[in-house]
């Protein structure tokens, strides 16, 4: 849950990426982790197994100094997506402020996707969280590959709840459109606060 | 629903600095960490290298939360203390009502029966804290960032 403390001047949000096995979560943080200056980055930590699926989850914590004088702290998990994993999925979204769902563009993990989607809703209400009150966005991920479903027919099966929410597709291995989809949850996020 | 913020203004940070030292001395702890529940670090007290908290406060919620579960499984729902012995230093971690955590990193200059003693203390001084910085909903002064990109601008 956000964190707003007026004695140092800091907010802190927590951001999860979410989305089916071997979709690209680590991927972006990976990716992000390699990209930001030192000072705006800790430690990447990965709790996963020796082949590199995520076990419990990713953690990359993020800040950016003298954003209309805060310090503004971004805390970015990624949820094992492997379906065993259920119950370490549902415990990294506890008070989520943000969410990051990212599918698998290829054909074949057009039922994944939806089922991943379809389980985001049932372990955030297992908290009493609606996906209508949390900032978040799509990303179609792998668009390097084919074959891979068109960005429409994504939509038609992910994006057709009654808030349309932005879409980023990206290449999480090499980095195309992973800020943009980053620096778009972040300020979704940070606006939600405000309006709070 | 939607998920409050917590929000810590400068009486809520000096009360809760001051009840923590107050635990690092009576316990002769190194440090102390209030997390909450979700991952992140509500009050700081002691050493700790600067980034280290967090990933220490992100870890040790995910671990109370995964050891609370296995508990649950066995038909323990009490559980409230977790403590991991270390050569050197220990860390102890345990429940300040339902919503935040107190991690305690200690050595030889103590016990653990002094750290559980005070950590229990402090959880009902800091408790009062805890609550009153949940729920509040008016928020002011926050920034509007716009169209800005926080990150990958190099
Ligand atoms: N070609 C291509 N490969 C990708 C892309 N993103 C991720 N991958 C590959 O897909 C595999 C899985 O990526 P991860 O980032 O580990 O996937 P994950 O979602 O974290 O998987 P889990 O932890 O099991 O849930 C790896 O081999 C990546 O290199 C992409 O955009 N294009
Ligand atoms: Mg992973």
């Amino acid at each position: 849950m956000a964190s707003i403390n007026y004695a140092q001047r800091e907010i802190t949000c927590k951001i999860v990426y979410y989305g089916c096995a071997l979709s690209g979560k680590t991927s972006n943080l990976e990716y992000i982790h390699a990209n930001v200056p030192a000072v705006e980055k800790g430690g990447l930590v990965s709790l996963s197994t020796q082949g590199d699926r995520t076990l419990f989850f990713d953690f990359l914590p993020l800040e950016v100094q003298d954003v209309g004088g805060f310090t503004a702290k971004f805390q970015l998990y990624t949820v094992p997506g492997q379906v065993v994993y259920n119950a370490t999925r549902r415990l990294v979204l506890r008070g989520v402020d943000g969410l990051v769902f990212v599918a698998d563009s290829q054909w074949s993990k057009a039922k994944e996707n939806v089922e991943s989607f379809q389980n985001m809703l049932d372990n955030l209400s297992q908290y009493g969280y609606a996906l209508e009150s949390i900032p978040y966005v799509l990303q179609y991920n792998k668009r390097d590959l084919s074959p891979i479903a068109p960005g429409h027919y994504l939509d038609f099966t992910l994006n057709r709840r009654q808030r349309r929410v932005p879409v980023f597709e990206t290449s999480a291995t090499v980095g195309t459109g992973v800020f943009d989809c980053l620096n778009a949850v972040c300020r979704l996020v940070l606006a939600k606060l405000r309006a709070a | 629903m939607d998920i409050q913020p917590v929000i810590i203004y400068e009486e809520d940070a000096r009360d809760l600095a001051q009840r923590l030292d107050a635990f690092l001395k009576a316990s002769r702890s190194s440090l102390v960490i209030l997390i909450d529940r979700s991952g992140q670090i509500i009050a700081e007290r002691g050493y700790s290298r600067k980034r280290d908290a967090e990933e220490l406060a992100a870890l040790a919620a995910a671990a109370f939360a995964a050891t609370e579960q296995v508990a649950k499984l066995i038909g323990e729902d009490s559980f409230s203390v977790l403590f991991h012995q270390g050569e050197e230093r220990n860390i102890h971690l345990s429940v300040v009502g339902d919503t935040a955590l107190m991690l305690t990193a200690f050595d030889d200059r103590t016990t653990l029966g002094l750290v559980r003693l005070y950590a229990g203390e402090a959880a009902q001084t800091l408790l009062p804290v805890v609550q009153r910085i949940h729920g509040r909903s008016v928020v002011t002064g926050l920034p509007d960032i716009g169209e800005r990109r926080l990150f990958g601008n190099a």
